[in-house]
């Protein structure tokens, strides 16, 4: 790295270490990093939180007993976080129908071993799809998210009056913890990669900056009614809060205008 | 003496009740006294406090003890939503003090939050900052103020302001860092 490459480097870490970014440098600095991996981005954000504990001083004052109590108490749920879901989730996808077999003689089928078994082949195709050379689909993957995650939100899609938007429903699934999430879409309007594509924005609680997180561009494919699509966030997301679907031209934008909002889902 | 050896979020990230009940013996008072600092309202401060420790425990198990003191862990998720409803609030800038920013010199005052040599270093690299640098910096740490809030607070151009804090905070960062080893994930 050349020594202006590294000064402007440090020089964003430093703006982010004191909240001081806005959405291009942002950008900039996410680019940086991943050009630079060797960069430890959280040394200028440990630094300062050793000069906030000196600026604090000695004098300290004790937590209010009550508040203590509702402290404790809240541990008990984010030791072990239990799913948020801010609305009743849609049921999953109907898996495309395969013909089954005839039970052979002295089958376990009514046995209880094959709810058992069931799990395990569940199982092993997940685990098949994630260390085989092929990438898991985005709907295996999504259901192995769905399987293991301790954070999940899942949330239906609300659509908005924008005529874009068609009769589109759905949900969306994300993990802070992991940083992976996926959008379910059924009738989703089929676009034109050529004249304008769909684009997810996260907005972020953790973030002093209002500009929403890129969550990737995306088509809709005509004759696929139900769509499962992975969450591609260029920022590393705090606390995911608000997901949004605009239509944007060809190749998404970095700032939107949100002229076509057209879902949204609020984690609540 | 350093700070306790006794990690308390990889316990509570296990779900240790005991351990829960550490964190806040240990590192209550500190994040409410900051949290109080900056927002100056105790109801306000109530909520806020709260919405830390969920992140609290929602992160533990994130917790590398190489990395740092679990005080310095901590205070970094404080700060994050302290600044959030700071700039919510959209403080103006002549409320906040000008005076110079006291910081207690003896690294004892510090005993239980972070290592001692930890405390040593940054009081050095403060030491080593000239006093307007010194109180940039501080007036972005510990009061939360934007760069340009402070250009607006002290006169400074605006670029001197993000010089003064750029380099003082990486001054102060390669001070702490003489003599670290490994690195792995922060909050």
């Amino acid at each position: 790295m050349s020594d202006q490459a590294k000064q402007r480097l440090l020089d964003l870490l430093a703006d982010r270490a004191t909240f001081d970014l806005d959405p291009a440098e942002a950008q900039e600095l996410e680019r940086l990093l991943g050009e630079h991996p060797d960069v430890d981005g959280g040394e200028l954000d440990h630094a300062a939180s050793v000069l906030q504990i000196l600026a604090a001083g000695t004098e300290r004052e004790a937590l209010p007993s009550g508040l203590r109590e509702t402290l404790a108490a809240s541990a008990s749920g984010g030791a072990r976080p239990a799913p948020r879901t801010a609305a009743p989730a849609a049921p999953a996808p109907a898996p495309a129908p395969v013909p089954r077999p005839e039970p052979a003689q002295g089958s376990l089928l009514g046995s209880p071993w094959l709810g058992w078994l069931a799990a395990a082949a569940a199982l092993l195709v997940i685990v098949l799809n994630r260390g085989g050379g092929d990438a898991p689909t985005p709907e295996v993957a999504r259901e192995a998210l769905l399987a293991r995650a301790t954070d999940l939100v899942q949330i239906d899609w609300t659509r908005t009056e924008d005529a874009n938007a068609g009769e589109v429903s759905g949900e969306v699934v994300w993990s802070d913890r992991e940083q992976e999430g996926y959008m379910l879409f059924r009738d989703l309007p089929v676009n034109d990669p050529g004249v304008n594509q769909y684009q997810l924005w996260i907005i972020d609680g953790e973030r002093a900056e209002p500009q929403p997180i890129d969550g990737g561009v995306f088509d809709s494919p005509s004759g696929a009614s139900t769509l499962v699509v992975p969450i591609d966030a260029k920022l590393s997301v705090g606390r995911a809060a608000t997901f949004l679907v605009t239509l944007e031209r060809p190749g998404g934008v970095v700032v939107s205008e949100a002229e076509h909002v057209l879902t949204t889902a609020a984690v609540q | 003496m350093a700070v306790s050896t006794t990690a308390l979020l990889p316990r509570v990230a296990e779900g240790d009740p005991d351990a829960v009940q550490g964190v806040l013996d240990r590192y209550g008072s500190l994040v409410w006294t900051l949290v109080l600092r900056g927002v100056r309202d105790r109801s306000l401060a109530e909520d806020l406090v709260q919405e830390i420790f969920i992140d609290v425990w929602r992160s533990a198990a994130r917790y590398r003890s190489k990395l740092g003191s679990e005080a310095t862990f901590i205070t970094t998720i404080a700060r994050r939503r302290l600044i959030d409803q700071q700039r919510k609030k959209a403080r103006r800038p002549e409320e906040e003090p000008v005076e110079e920013i006291e910081i207690p010199q003896e690294h004892e005052a510090f005993e239980g939050l972070l290592r001692r040599e930890e405390a040593e270093r940054a009081l050095s690299a403060l030491s080593e900052l000239v006093p307007e640098q010194r109180r940039v910096l501080l007036l972005s740490i510990r009061e939360g103020l934007s760069h340009s809030q402070i250009a607006e607070l002290t006169g400074l151009p605006l670029g001197t302001v993000k010089t003064y804090i750029r380099r003082g905070l990486a001054r102060v960062s390669e001070i702490l860092q003489r003599g670290e080893e490994g690195k792995e994930e922060r909050p």
